[in-house]
């Protein structure tokens, strides 16, 4: 018999130097945070148990995330305010979780649920100037391929993709931000550091990919026209 | 207050940039400004190796109680990001607050093995630091060394300014204070050498002259031994005494343990239950370096365990000694441990298999059946003798007897080739030993044992050190190691054994680095500036380079290695008194030769000398109690 689980979907934003730790490491953090604020996890069955905990779509390393999402499943029941306040006092800098909601037996998880993502990309102020002309010849591109190392059955192979289809939009919103909104799903997931290296190629700046500072804002479904945050999709409580 | 400054992309460009960002759980935050005692403690290799080392967490933690030091970390970087660091001059800098390591009061270097010492340089250059003591000036740190590897110093000695003998707990406090005093009477950093040798465990090599005989010594083509170690100024001891912690229940310990970001090596808390080791075994330095034997008491313990567990939420912690099976609470430390605490793992260095063990490790891996790992040393029992290692074979035998019908599959047996008087018989009796456990595994029911079985028999060479009963030891030479690999190899035909073997040539040159002098600096230097670090990465240890190096130096193998040192030969490090006599030690060699073993402390006292230099310690205790 299964015993009785809490399911909580938790926000949490991941910051400052912290995005230098990788999501295996990030796993870790809030395993022990949890563990050190006394907050128990319910673990799986089976040969390897481990806690159940599950995150959305990781963040590529050197990225920064706003809303990230996290779902625990709890030995016992917590106050959803105190649950958050626990473990932020357990969470290093850069680390902070902001909002919890109960999740009803049957709720599908953030991870199948994400649809898209929307990222502000922070560029070098100093060529602001050029941005507008550089945005229009790259959203001109018929196809924006990157390469990347793929397995295939087992041996690593370079692989080139077509990753304009996941382009949902790219516009600057101030002198020298933009703001993405992309595919982002367990199937298909767009990772920006990769569009931006095609960007400063086609700019004629290479040696400028890895200048810019990339934060993914929210991970979103999209239901018929509307776009709601994963954490809309459940109801306050 | 200067902060170095590394720009994102480097961080984004080198391998597992979370070894160079700091800020973890437990890292500790003081406002530097007003601190008027500035440390950098480097463990000198990858900081996921280096943040394994309890000692380092120990001292880091012990400094940092006093509020006038701010101790913070420091370690190898990896040679990505070191690429990276002299391409764009990026100084080496300390992870709590990025603050430049040459602007640090003080450099503290730990020596936990002698395949870290290219990287000390490399440290020391990347932080811009003078490698050579002598080339510092007051705007230099003081650069400081210690820890077991310590006990030889004279291969570092041209590079250190100051090294600390023994356990850092006790006189550092004092050293640090005495360095505020220093600083605020506006006295200059190299002047304060002289103010802290009456402490005791402080030796400054620039304090001490070596002079080396005339004629090349016997066994070697043209190399003499020294003649004398002295002291060139009065107020430095002709004698360096080892530091001990008198009782470790009063002693210090980290109960706030920083918990990294990337997966250490040993990702786990870790308690250090005794120190010391009543074994004798003749090969072992840190038997006796770490003398006298001392218990925590088990409450002690379990105390420290509770807020341990609750500072890291670590899901695993380790229990630590030199030998586990000494601890005389074991069995309750771990049934008290694991009714407090049902859900953390317990991990077990170095213990003996018994229907005890095994049964608690059962409960333990909660169904995960790990390997089991047996040091037996040697291959007969008359070389066993010799190392004195008190291990049995059918102790041996019957711990896999009942291994293999609980369900376990996998066996590791660990051996020295090259120990001294080892004969082809010695060597058989390795694959041997193989085979008799494969037959323990063939004679157990099928339906009682595990499916399948591996055995794997690890050899690694024999390395005299010093402070052990074998540091008269000839060594033997790369070709001699490669013969008896060979040999043994041929010996294991059996695809359930399966046979594993060390580089000889790293072990030549770690018996160089070990059991060198102040003559063998040169070869460290040379090496590193062939290039040579993480030597004891297998990936980044360069060979040829060494071998270059070797040769450049005209250092003697023959002389350093090869040959049996004569009894009344002077050590290089015989003006480091370690508590344990060099006549014993004397006599344990002349025993080991003869094949005579000697009782363990807990047995018998055989007189090491530790009795008559400190006051503490299990050798104590039983005196008392027989008194």
């Amino acid at each position: 018999m299964n015993p009785i689980r809490y399911q909580k979907r938790i926000t949490f934003s991941k910051e400052g130097r912290l995005r230098f730790i990788s999501h295996l490491d990030l796993l870790r953090v809030f395993q022990r945070a949890m563990s050190r604020a006394g907050i128990e996890l319910v673990f799986s069955q089976g040969f390897n148990p481990h806690p159940q905990m599950s995150f959305a779509q990781p963040l590529s390393l050197g990225v920064t995330g706003k809303k990230e999402y996290m779902e625990l499943q709890l030995a016992a029941d917590w106050n959803n305010q105190e649950l958050l306040d626990a473990l932020n006092a357990q969470l290093p800098p850069g680390l902070q979780v902001w909002e919890c909601r109960n999740m009803p037996e049957g709720t599908k998880s953030a991870m199948a649920l994400a649809t898209h993502a929307q990222y502000q990309i922070t560029l070098p102020a100093e060529y602001a100037q050029q941005y507008p002309a550089w945005l229009e010849a790259f959203l001109q591109l018929k196809e924006v391929n990157i390469t990347k190392l793929a397995k295939f059955h087992g041996r690593k192979k370079q692989v080139t993709m077509d990753i304009k289809p996941l382009i949902q939009s790219l516009e600057l919103s101030d002198e020298h931000t933009l703001t993405l909104w992309c595919i982002c799903s367990n199937e298909q997931n767009l990772k920006p550091d990769r569009m931006m290296k095609v960007f400063w190629e086609t700019a004629g700046h290479p040696e400028l990919a890895g200048q810019e500072a990339i934060c993914r804002i929210d991970l979103y479904r999209q239901e018929g026209e509307a776009m709601l945050t994963i954490m809309q999709l459940l109801a306050e409580n | 207050m200067k902060r170095v400054s590394v720009p994102d992309q480097v961080l984004l460009q080198v391998e597992k940039p979370a070894r160079y960002i700091g800020g973890e759980v437990n890292s500790i935050r003081k406002d530097p400004e007003n601190i008027p005692v500035r440390i950098a403690f480097c463990f000198p290799d990858v900081y996921e190796v280096g943040m394994s080392h309890l000692g380092t967490q120990l001292l880091y933690g012990d400094f940092n109680r006093n509020d006038n030091v701010y101790c913070e970390r420091v370690f190898a970087p990896w040679p990505d990001m070191e690429a990276k660091m002299r391409e764009l001059n990026i100084p080496l800098y300390t992870l709590e607050t990025f603050t430049p390591v040459k602007d640090m009061d003080f450099l503290a270097f730990t020596l936990q093995y002698e395949m870290s010492f290219t990287n000390i340089l490399n440290v020391l250059d990347l932080a811009g630091i003078p490698l050579y003591a002598a080339d510092r000036t007051d705007e230099d740190p003081i650069v400081i060394a210690g820890g077991p590897t310590a006990s030889n110093p004279e291969v570092l000695a041209p590079f250190i300014d100051f090294f600390y003998m023994g356990e850092g707990e006790v006189s550092y406090k004092e050293i640090f204070d005495r360095y505020e005093a220093h600083k605020a009477s506006g006295g200059h950093r190299r002047d304060f050498l002289s103010k802290i040798l009456d402490l005791g465990p402080i030796y400054v090599p620039a304090f001490y002259d070596v002079e080396y005989n005339d004629e090349p010594a016997a066994g070697a083509k043209y190399t003499p031994s020294i003649r004398s170690i002295t002291p060139n100024r009065p107020d430095a001891p002709a004698k360096i005494r080892k530091d001990i912690v008198a009782n470790l229940d009063e002693s210090y310990y980290p109960t706030k343990l920083i918990v990294p970001y990337l997966q250490s090596v040993h990702d786990r808390a870790v308690m250090e239950i005794f120190r010391g080791c009543v074994h004798g075994c003749r090969f072992c330095q840190a038997g006796q370096v770490y003398k006298p034997v001392r218990f925590r008491s088990k409450e002690k313990v379990l105390a420290l365990c509770d807020e341990i567990m609750k500072n890291t939420g670590y899901d695993e912690i380790s229990f630590t000694s030199l030998s586990t099976d000494d601890y005389p609470w074991l069995e309750e430390l771990m049934t008290e441990f694991h009714e407090k605490f049902p859900h953390v793992a317990i991990s077990l260095p170095s213990l003996r298999v018994d229907a005890f063990s095994l049964g608690l490790m059962e409960k333990l891996a909660e169904g995960k059946k790990s390997g089991l790992t047996f040091a037996a040393e040697a291959g007969t029992q008359r070389l066993r003798d010799v190392i004195n290692k008190g291990l049995t074979e059918e102790e041996i035998l019957g711990g896999c007897q009942l291994a293999f019908t609980g369900g376990w599959d996998k066996v590791k047996l660990y051996f020295m080739l090259g120990l001294p008087t080892e004969t082809e018989e010695d060597i058989d009796g390795i694959a041997k030993f193989g085979y008799k456990i494969l037959d323990t595994w063939n004679n157990i029911p099928k339906e009682q044992r595990s499916r399948d079985v591996q055995i794997t028999v690890s050899t690694s060479f024999f390395v005299p050190k010093a402070f052990s009963a074998f540091q008269w030891a000839p060594q033997s030479t790369a070709q001699d190691y490669l013969d008896k690999q060979q040999f043994l190899n041929g010996r294991i035909r059996n695809r359930k054994i399966r046979y594993n073997c060390h580089d000889s040539f790293l072990s030549t040159l770690e018996g160089l680095l070990a059991r060198g002098d102040r003559r063998t600096s040169k070869l460290i230097y040379l090496a590193w500036q062939k290039g040579c670090r993480f030597d004891s990465w297998s990936d980044h240890f360069n060979e040829q380079a060494w071998k270059e190096a070797i040769e450049e130096s005209g250092l003697e193998l023959d002389y350093y290695n090869h040959r049996e040192r004569p009894a009344d030969e002077i050590f290089p490090w015989d003006m480091i008194d370690y508590g344990v006599s060099k006549q014993w030690l004397r006599r344990e060699y002349e025993k080991a030769l003869q094949g005579i073993s000697t009782p363990n402390c807990q047995e018998h006292c055989s007189g090491c000398g530790m009795m008559k230099f400190t006051d503490c310690g299990l050798c104590f205790s039983e005196r008392r109690g027989e008194e």
